[in-house]
């Protein structure tokens, strides 16, 4: 990790006086933005990573002297020592993952091994794997220059959705080292197999770059594909091995075998040299004391990179929702407009998912050649795409891990020369927790990432697609029990069990019906049709689309406003018109919950916790019209749309009365009761974050005075993937960390009854209660206790 | 968590709303009813069936000659007799292709000595016999100088070799294939559009299918006859196949006969008619353009203008520009020829200046920058 060997200080006095230490000139923006009297006083914290010089090690004796050649080309003499130890990993002939930070040349620790046994057998090939297209094209660059470099006679070829058709057969044939992604490897590669043989037969390395954003869904995905493609690599006689590599996670082998089903080996020390960088931790200023609201915090990220861009420091600014990215993207344009001045030739620009890719490959190379200043970006530009040498990261609330918070404070100097990170906390738990926890970014993470390749739904998708690659043979192992889903296929009609084998029997092309990123593949287009167009701007998943993009909404694309005309979920389309609004919209959700199943008692007797299955049912009815940069309700309106329906995986917690945390619910008023219920709740679900790899959004939670199913009060968290991901699995583990920092939270906020930054506003139907704020702290300590740990209360 | 896999999906499967609409009623599988397989089918093995077809044809010439670099650019000189080439069609579980795709049912359709048709199909039971159809299939293409498909080369073709390396056989001999998709493409995409096999049967061959199954579900019965052993369409997935082959036949023969002059298409472009001329006779190919011309089809005047160029026949290639349509080429073309061989500076500009507005991209460009020449062109004679 980043910063394992590196001396970190917070400085013992005033932030800006540690930095003036150093020297920097004071006309040095961040010495300028130390000292500005409008933000100095809102710094918590400035951490100073240094400089670090490079661990090297030397070169392997066994390595082809072409190589040798090739990297002397490159002027690269000898390796860092995380190179090498993934060379000798490789050598052994070992799984392994390379754990480190952006910009330590991970990519030498695969190009060398794979390159170097492709040079030693004409036959061998190797598959490189990158979660984007727009990091294949970058990673095919990289490659050249290495081949190109050592004269060596290896092809690489990319081959995703945008290679064209007549050069997909070269690539097939004669590309040794194949760069695709996971969702052309499952629907474009695996089930046209046929005409890969060469390619399965030569196969002797699988490359998985940016490991970490395999998790959730989209790992729990990729983890069955990576069942299939050593299914049909076996068929054809050969057992690649896998070279991974990650950002910083807790769990890095874990995840690594949770994804490619073997033991792999961890490699974590860094060798590389790194440029100092300077974080910041900034909070904004509480604005109301009573509700312990704060200044909104992308409006502060907003003015800081105002203030950097202003000053001509090329900055990145992350929001947290495509959303957020559009309005700042529109005020900080709309800010730099006055062409009465210099700064009227300031660009900044929009990035997000959802624009099409020669959209986003314009934007990259604005960022490139510098014609783009600043961009305002959701986490799509975390990863290692080239955007060239950006000055400042600013980094707008949370990001949802450690792992992309590093990422995202890595977009800032990639290359050499100090940067600076901006991290800007909003008013939740999380960043409020945070922010009194700058250590918790320096110090070894806890955070983990899970998958559950198992998931009933996701398990069934990919059993199918490789019932279609290949008849499953009786007792053939895939997963956890193929034949138990290949049962219910064929009592469904799709596959046919005959002669000892399960044969796809369905006209249908499976992948092309299952997506590996969204829950469900049938995407929502979004059409424009202002004048009488019909023009293609965009496209969501289809339960998002429920919730943001229903009739009147207003949706906002690259700035402009759009107003939903039509949301047609039969015909999977939204039709929408541009129109000037003074207000977005935001759908309230509602939802109901039934108990399934119960698998796993856990917890205590004075705490008990059930583990299983839960049918949600969500539906929006209503919305509400905030007011741009105010956030003013101004309105409300219907939705009439069928509500969602979907079984997943739960933890609930249980209170009964006859233990001390069900016994501090019984004597409160009905209403003090649910108040302090929702609260707990609230908290748990944002501070889960905290110890899971997930965004506070992959998880749903709701509360009962009294249970219907357990007949006691209540709270229930759920997976909000259908079928889940293990992430329910893996709070049940970690729900103990969570409610201990739940209790510090409320312990540290010096709100007087509940604010954004622990519990929560009370809403509507809770504002009689008093004392909500203490009635959740000694629920919470309670449960501690009940759970059999000592502590509770904050040190 | 996998222990309770099996529960889980039950209750995945009580959920109405995850049936997909996949609805099916148990009692149909009880009451499946279960006719006799058609009529004229012999078992070759276990699970593989076979059945051969005759009918009679009068006209034809088994030993005649084909050039079948008519339909192929990239041939040179082939000739073979009628009665060695092998018509062949494929029916399957699905049209996306893919590994998971099965073919159950192949027709094959050659002219025999006597001038009889004759189509050999054969058919699977069920999966495990897929080998054994499969060896039938190569049997039958060694047997073949040459074999003729319809989109053939997108699809039957590479779906039997998948299914060759699927079942461990290798790849396929190598054989002379000829996919007609791409000469009729020529000689109707242009007058008609859609040349799917089907289409061009109604409307060129004049053959109307009664009782047609649409491909779309074939798949389904044969899934239907596999789950159920329900017979009841699978006649009609047979007759479609062999009508399939038919069909090709004798469009591939009107083709053929329409290039070399012995019959005549309907609906046939005679632009496209003549590319395909050209490549096994220039003099077809002209006689055909000229006629065209004569008749008014001012867009054989280029493709004319392009042939008589390649023979360095200049004098008429020149002689041919008044005839080029008023697209913005032919404008072009017509303002060149007023300015070299009429010497009509105004008229040449007019029609440049006529082909600049209607032209796009480099055309536009050239007309507009040609407009400017005259311009200037005329006003030095003027000041002269």
């Amino acid at each position: 990790m980043m910063t394992q060997q590196n001396e970190i200080y917070q400085s013992p006095c005033l932030p800006y006086h540690s930095i003036a230490m150093n020297t920097i000139d004071t006309r040095d923006p961040l010495t300028d933005f130390l000292s500005n009297p409008d933000f100095a006083p809102h710094i918590s914290s400035v951490k100073h990573i240094s400089a670090a010089p490079a661990r090297f090690a030397s070169l392997p004796p066994n390595l082809d002297p072409r190589l040798k050649t090739a990297l002397a080309g490159r002027g690269i003499e000898s390796l860092y020592s995380h190179q090498r130890t993934a060379w000798d990993s490789a050598e052994a002939g070992d799984d392994f993952v390379v754990v480190t930070p952006t910009a330590s040349g991970k990519t030498l620790c695969y190009n060398l091994p794979v390159t170097q046994a492709l040079l030693a057998d004409p036959d061998a090939r190797a598959l490189y794997l990158f979660p984007t297209k727009a990091l294949s094209q970058d990673q095919q660059a990289e490659l050249n220059a290495l081949i190109e470099a050592g004269s060596l006679p290896l092809k690489a070829a990319t081959y995703d959705g945008d290679t064209p058709q007549s050069t997909r057969k070269v690539a097939r044939d004669s590309g040794r080292i194949v760069i695709s992604n996971p969702d052309m490897l499952h629907s474009g590669v695996l089930p046209n197999h046929a005409k890969w043989i060469k390619f399965f037969t030569g196969l002797r390395y699988i490359v998985v770059d940016e490991m970490h954003s395999y998790r959730g869904v989209f790992g729990s995905h990729v983890a069955n594909v990576f069942r299939r493609l050593l299914r049909v690599a076996a068929y054809y006689g050969s057992t690649p091995r896998f070279i991974l590599c990650s950002a910083t996670i807790g769990n890095p082998s874990e995840l690594a075998e949770a994804l490619i089903g073997r033991p792999v080996r961890a490699i974590t020390e860094n060798g590389a040299p790194h440029a100092e960088k300077v974080v910041i931790f900034y909070n904004p200023p509480v604005v109301d004391a009573v509700q312990g609201i704060r200044k909104s915090s992308a409006d502060e990220a907003m003015a800081i990179a105002a203030l950097f861009l202003a000053s001509g420091v090329r900055t990145i600014l992350f929001a947290r929702s495509r959303l957020k990215v559009e309005i700042l993207a529109a005020y900080l344009n709309k800010r730099f407009e006055n062409i009465f001045t210099e700064n009227s030739r300031i660009r900044v620009e929009p990035y997000r998912s959802g624009l099409l890719p020669n959209e986003r490959r314009q934007i990259e190379r604005g960022l490139r050649d510098g014609s783009i200043h600043g961009v305002v970006s959701t986490n799509a530009l975390e990863l290692g795409i080239d955007i060239g040498g950006l000055a400042a990261a600013v980094i707008s609330g949370w990001p949802g891990s450690l792992a992309s918070f590093w990422q995202q404070a890595g977009r800032a100097g990639r290359r050499k020369g100090s940067s600076m990170a901006v991290y800007v906390a909003t008013s939740s738990p999380v960043d409020q927790y945070l922010i009194e926890h700058p250590d918790r970014f320096f110090n070894a993470t806890a955070e983990n990432a899970r998958i559950d390749p198992d998931n009933p739904y996701i398990y069934t998708d990919h059993i199918k697609c490789a019932a279609f690659e290949l008849p499953f043979k009786k007792g053939e192992s895939f997963g956890s029990d193929p034949e138990a889903v290949l049962g219910f296929l064929e009592e469904e009609g799709t596959v046919r069990n005959t002669g000892g084998r399960w044969y796809w029997s369905d006209s249908g092309y499976p992948a092309e019906k299952i997506s590996l990123r969204s829950a469900t593949a049938d995407n929502v287009v979004i059409i424009n049709t202002t004048n009488g167009a019909n023009e293609v701007i965009g496209e969501m998943d289809r339960p998002s689309a429920k919730e943001l993009v229903f009739d009147d909404a207003v949706y906002i694309h690259r700035g402009k406003q759009f107003i939903v005309l039509k949301l047609d979920i039969e015909n999977r389309q939204c039709l929408v018109e541009e129109r000037e609004t003074n207000y977005y919209t935001d759908a309230i959700v509602k939802n109901d919950i039934k108990v399934l199943s119960e698998d796993e008692h856990l917890g205590t007797d004075a705490l008990p916790i059930v583990v299983g299955d839960l049918l949600v049912r969500s539906s929006a009815e209503k919305f509400k019209k905030l007011r741009f940069h105010t956030n003013e309700n101004i309105g409300y309106g219907e939705i009439y749309l069928p509500p969602e329906e979907m079984q997943t995986r739960t933890l609930a917690v249980l209170f009964p009365e006859s233990a001390e945390p069900g016994a501090i619910l019984r004597p409160m008023a009905e209403l003090e009761r649910a108040a302090s219920l929702a609260a707990f709740c609230s908290i748990i679900r944002a501070l889960a974050p905290i110890e899971l790899l997930c965004d506070r959004s992959d998880l749903g939670a709701t509360w009962r005075v009294r249970d219907d199913h357990y007949g006691v009060p209540a709270i229930y968290v759920w997976d909000q993937y259908p079928g889940g991901t293990g992430l329910v699995e893996a709070l049940s583990h970690s729900l103990g960390s969570v409610l201990e920092a739940a209790a510090e939270r409320l312990s540290a906020c010096d709100c007087v009854d509940g604010c954004p930054s622990c519990i929560g506003v009370a809403p509507e139907a809770f504002s009689t209660v008093k004392r909500r704020k203490a009635g959740t702290a000694s629920l919470v300590t309670a449960t501690i206790r009940g759970l059999g740990r000592n502590g509770g209360e904050a040190r | 968590m996998s222990g309770n896999l099996r529960a889980r999906l039950s209750r995945i499967r009580e959920n109405p709303e995850n049936r997909n609409g996949k609805k099916r009623d148990p009692k149909s599988i009880h009451q499946a009813e279960r006719i006799c397989f058609p009529a004229g089918w012999s078992i070759l093995r276990e699970g593989l069936r076979f059945k051969e077809t005759l009918s009679f044809s009068s006209d034809l010439d088994p030993a005649a000659r084909i050039r079948l670099n008519l339909f192929s650019g990239r041939l040179d000189l082939v000739e073979v007799s009628l009665g060695n080439i092998v018509f062949f069609d494929l029916e399957t579980t699905g049209l996306s292709g893919g590994a998971g795709t099965v073919a159950f049912l192949a027709a094959f359709g050659n002219f025999r000595h006597d001038g009889t048709l004759s189509v050999r199909q054969y058919f699977i039971d069920d999966y495990p016999s897929e080998l054994d159809f499969l060896q039938s299939l190569a049997v039958e293409f060694t047997k073949a100088a040459a074999v003729v498909t319809y989109n053939g080369s997108s699809f039957d073709m590479p779906l039997y070799s998948v299914r060759r390396t699927m079942n461990e056989l290798g790849p396929p001999a190598p054989v002379l294939h000829i996919d007609a998709l791409h000469a009729a493409r020529r000689l109707w995409r242009r007058t008609i559009g859609n040349c799917a096999l089907g289409n061009l049967e109604a409307e060129i061959l004049g053959i109307r299918r009664g009782d047609d199954l649409p491909g779309s579900e074939v798949p389904e019965v044969w899934f239907e006859y596999l789950k159920f052993g329900r017979t009841k369409r699978l006649e009609r997935v047979f007759l479609h196949n062999e009508l399939d082959v038919r069909s090709l036949a004798a469009l591939f023969l009107l083709i053929h006969n329409t290039a070399n002059g012995s019959m005549s298409a309907l609906k046939c472009d005679p632009v496209g008619l003549a590319e395909l001329q050209s490549r096994i006779d220039e003099t077809l190919a002209e006689q055909t353009l000229v006629t065209a011309l004569c008749a008014g089809i001012t867009g054989a005047a280029r493709p004319l203008m392009k042939l008589y160029g390649k023979q360095l026949r200049l004098k008429e290639r020149t002689e041919l520009v008044p005839m080029l349509p008023d697209d913005p080429s032919g404008l072009f073309s017509k303002s060149v020829y007023a300015e070299r061989i009429c010497g009509d500076i105004d008229e040449s500009i007019r029609l440049a200046r006529q082909a600049g507005v209607n032209a796009k991209g480099a055309l536009r460009d050239r007309a507009l920058r040609r407009v400017q020449r005259l311009m200037q062109k005329l006003s030095r004679l003027g000041n002269r």
